[in-house]
């Protein structure tokens, strides 16, 4: 498939700093996040489908997919956060349904949201201490 | 006292013994099963009933209501969020509550032992009768399960741990602050 509309988009985003990998995925700055995807929405990449976080062992990075229905495209935007001190603006005053994406990755990665005042625990019971998704929690939660 | 047993038409024996295993006997032949079908234990928990297996043929009917209810097969994957909910159901089934535990993950958490969601100590929070192994165990092995806890029932002639008072021990505490 040709990602035409997508690699217009980056051309567009040029200004943010943005970082291409060779799989035409970008990486961004966090301080740039909230400008990048208002810019993907005035261009037709307005619908959040995934909000999702890697844990590399180093660092961590979440991963927004920036879908398109108008042109049947999909943009991924990258942020690398650093894994004692893991902090991204919120995109929920953006996408008022990224709350519970945010809250599932706040409670399995234990990144925090900034701005985002609702993050409580959703698919874990309360008694689970720790973030179960991070490489460095034990196997079955068992010490 | 003559011996025991039944001689020229006439039982012979204790009064209270007799009226023990008469109940018993009732208690095995008219098992109440509330089920919980979680994952693929579920899928055969459910054929067990259906007229190909016909559970009802050894007495087990399949209830809505818990509160009828003397027999729980727990079956699939027990995680730490149902557990509250699984040991609220137990504590509201009539006394005596007899439990079957259905498939690997119900005993020992089966594939999913590592997950960090898993239990793997079901018998810990809820006394179980009988294990029935199998990942998932076909009804062939769950009717077996079942004819076991009848001869146990039979068998056993008291109510160990079964009756209200010693249930106590198992009791969960509904602290009302749950959020569903």
């Amino acid at each position: 498939m040709e990602n035409k509309k997508t690699r217009e988009l980056m051309d567009k985003l040029e200004e943010y700093s943005i970082e291409k990998d060779k799989e035409g995925k970008i990486k961004v700055d966090k301080n740039n996040l909230k400008n990048i995807c208002k810019t993907a929405i005035e261009n037709e990449f307005d619908r959040l489908s995934s909000l999702t976080a890697v844990d590399y062992k180093d660092y961590m990075e979440v991963v927004y997919h920036l879908g398109s229905y108008e042109h049947k495209e999909v943009l991924v935007v990258k942020v690398k956060v650093d894994k004692e001190d893991p902090k991204v603006p919120t995109v929920s005053d953006i996408w008022s349904y990224a709350n519970w994406y945010e809250r599932e990755v706040w409670e399995m990665f234990g990144i925090d949201f900034k701005d985002n005042s609702d993050l409580r625990k959703l698919l874990l019971p309360e008694e689970i201490d720790g973030n179960p998704l991070r490489k460095e929690y034990p196997i079955g939660g068992r010490e | 006292m003559e011996e025991e047993g039944v001689r020229m038409g006439i039982i012979v024996g204790k009064v209270e013994k007799l009226f023990k295993e008469i109940s018993n006997w009732g208690r095995k032949n008219s098992l109440w099963a509330a089920i919980q079908p979680i994952g693929c234990c579920g899928m055969e928990m459910l054929a067990t009933s259906t007229p190909h297996y016909d559970a009802d043929r050894w007495g087990v009917l399949y209830f809505e209501s818990v509160r009828r209810c003397d027999l729980i097969i727990v079956g699939g994957y027990i995680t730490k969020k149902y557990l509250p909910r699984l040991k609220y159901v137990y504590d509201q089934m009539t006394d005596p509550t007899y439990v079957l535990a259905m498939g690997e993950c119900a005993i020992s958490g089966g594939p999913f032992y590592d997950s960090y969601a898993m239990v793997t100590d079901v018998d810990e929070h809820i006394p179980i009768d009988v294990h029935i192994p199998g990942c998932p165990p076909r009804p062939e092995a769950l009717l077996d399960g079942i004819r076991e806890l009848q001869e146990k029932i039979q068998e056993e002639g008291d109510l160990e741990g079964k009756l209200p008072e010693e249930k106590v021990e198992w009791r969960y505490e509904y602290s009302g602050e749950q959020e569903d």
